[in-house]
């Protein structure tokens, strides 16, 4: 059974990708932080979709998507796509350098969140 | 020696003046520094009050924000569950499968037609075979007739025959009892013949009877079928019209669904905005708290951002953040329909763009609700 990750420090942000990604009917699991986000990813093997915030306390999500990379994550089939405000096209090719498959900008409309990752589901 | 005698007591209030304002200077400095301590301890204590009140504040627009959030997401699940009973309701008025009223009703009539078909055939059947019964009466009534007739003859031949078996005398006796038998089995026939001349001819009113009431059967079989298939029409209008009706109902719900989904997309954003402000507001409040050096700035574009890298308000990545922060309050300019058809640079032909803002064109930053997959 297949899970999403959401790796956010704010709660609110949490509940709204939750409840937009509540129609795709795949289990959902959260993380507070990059460093919290990290440890689950690489303990549960049935997480196969990331959706993960830049600027977070103890690791940020870029430095996050850099580790799933090292150690060989998402060589394994993680996909994992960057919800931010963070817009900048340099920070963009630095999550795309760390094998990141997608940036959505927030404030996020749930349907196009949705279509996001049905896309990298499927 | 007088000189250094008249000079001695200047030299003194010289050093005395020297040594006061040293001390002077001494405790000018130390009264600083413990003003400083307290404006310090006046301001840590404040920022202090203020970090809380404002993290209570801010605790407090989460819950709300998320309480918000959750009656969104129930007002569409509730509009989704409702067009879905009203889709389930309409949807027996017309179906796919041929299982709505409207197809039910094209159903029966065309089974009652079906039915006034065939009570036709059997009605003519009838007149068909009453009109043979008629025909076979007739024929009866005709033979009945030669019957009488050859019975007459044969009266009269068994009368001659007595006439001559007594002219016979003796011999003729044999005659005379063959020609009584004969004229008796003779009357016996006619008897019979009268009785069925006399039964056909009450047949005849029934026959006539039955023609009659087989022939109005048909006569109002076809009254009521063009009456059936004028009604059967307007049955299949109805039907059309319920269709139609069905098609309508359902069309407007799937968009009155699809423009409450938008319509509370649009809200979700608002509350993503608010929580965004939120966040920023209590980064702002950690400034106050913490000290502008304690602070860990927010992720830069250069590679390697670990840890603090300098005082926050030189940090370039803090103004394009405000940016979006603040662009999409104004949700007009976060929908995607009014964003500028450009693409960020430094991306390649093969990345796809969910939003349709996004195309082929100048640079520019993304931009609030903008989707990009590598």
């Amino acid at each position: 059974m297949s899970k999403i990750l959401v790796v956010d420090d704010s709660s609110t942000m949490r509940q709204q990708v939750r409840q937009a990604l509540a129609p795709s009917g795949i289990d959902i699991v959260e993380a507070t932080d990059g460093q919290d986000g990290l440890n689950k990813a690489e303990a549960d093997a049935a997480i196969d979709i990331v959706v993960l915030d830049v600027n977070m306390p103890r690791m940020n999500g870029i430095e996050m998507a850099e580790a799933l990379n090292k150690s060989g994550r998402m060589a394994k089939g993680l996909n994992v796509v960057m919800l931010t405000t963070e817009g900048h096209a340099d920070l963009i090719q630095r999550a795309k350098a760390a094998g990141a498959k997608g940036w959505i900008v927030k404030p996020f409309k749930p349907e196009m969140l949705l279509a996001a990752v049905n896309k990298m589901a499927n | 020696m007088l000189l250094s005698l008249l000079s001695w007591p200047w030299r003194m209030l010289r050093n005395v003046a020297t040594g006061g304002s040293a001390a002077k200077a001494k405790a000018a400095a130390e009264a600083r520094a413990a003003l400083e301590e307290e404006l310090r301890q006046e301001h840590d204590a404040l920022c202090a009050k203020v970090s809380g009140e404002v993290g209570e504040v801010l605790s407090e627009t989460e819950r709300a924000t998320l309480a918000v959030g959750d009656h969104l997401n129930r007002i569409v699940n509730d509009a989704r569950e409702f067009i879905g009973q009203v889709r389930e309701d309409v949807g027996s008025l017309d179906s796919d499968e041929g299982e709505g009223v409207s197809a039910q009703l094209e159903r029966q009539a065309h089974k009652v037609t079906e039915f006034l078909e065939e009570l036709r055939s059997v009605i003519c059947m009838q007149r068909e075979a009453a009109a043979r019964v008629q025909r076979v009466a007739d024929e009866v009534a005709t033979a009945t007739e030669s019957v009488s007739a050859i019975t007459c003859a044969a009266r009269v031949l068994c009368l001659n025959t007595m006439v001559e078996a007594a002219r016979l005398g003796d011999a003729g006796h044999p005659m005379i009892v063959i020609g009584d038998n004969m004229r008796g089995l003779s009357e016996q026939i006619a008897e019979t013949n009268v009785r069925i001349s006399e039964s056909i001819a009450e047949l005849r009113p029934t026959l006539l009877d039955v023609d009659k009431s087989t022939e109005s059967a048909a006569q109002r079989t076809t009254e009521f079928r063009a009456e059936f298939e004028r009604e059967a029409t307007e049955v299949g209008a109805v039907a059309d019209h319920l269709r139609t009706m069905a098609c309508s109902i359902l069309g407007a719900a799937d968009t009155k669904v699809a423009a409450i989904v938008d319509c509370s997309g649009n809200a979700i954003q608002g509350l993503q905005t608010q929580d965004i402000i939120s966040q920023r507001l209590r980064h702002a409040v950690k400034l106050l708290g913490a000290g502008v050096e304690n602070v860990p700035t927010r992720v830069s574009a250069a590679p390697d951002p670990v840890g603090p890298v300098g005082p926050v308000a030189s940090s370039a990545p803090v103004a394009p953040v405000a940016t979006s922060a603040v662009a999409p309050v104004n949700e007009s300019d976060a929908s995607p329909a009014n964003a500028d058809p450009s693409k960020p640079a430094n991306t390649s032909a093969s990345d796809v763009y969910l939003s349709n803002s996004l195309a082929s064109g100048e640079e520019r930053e993304l931009e609030a609700g903008d989707v990009m997959m590598f």
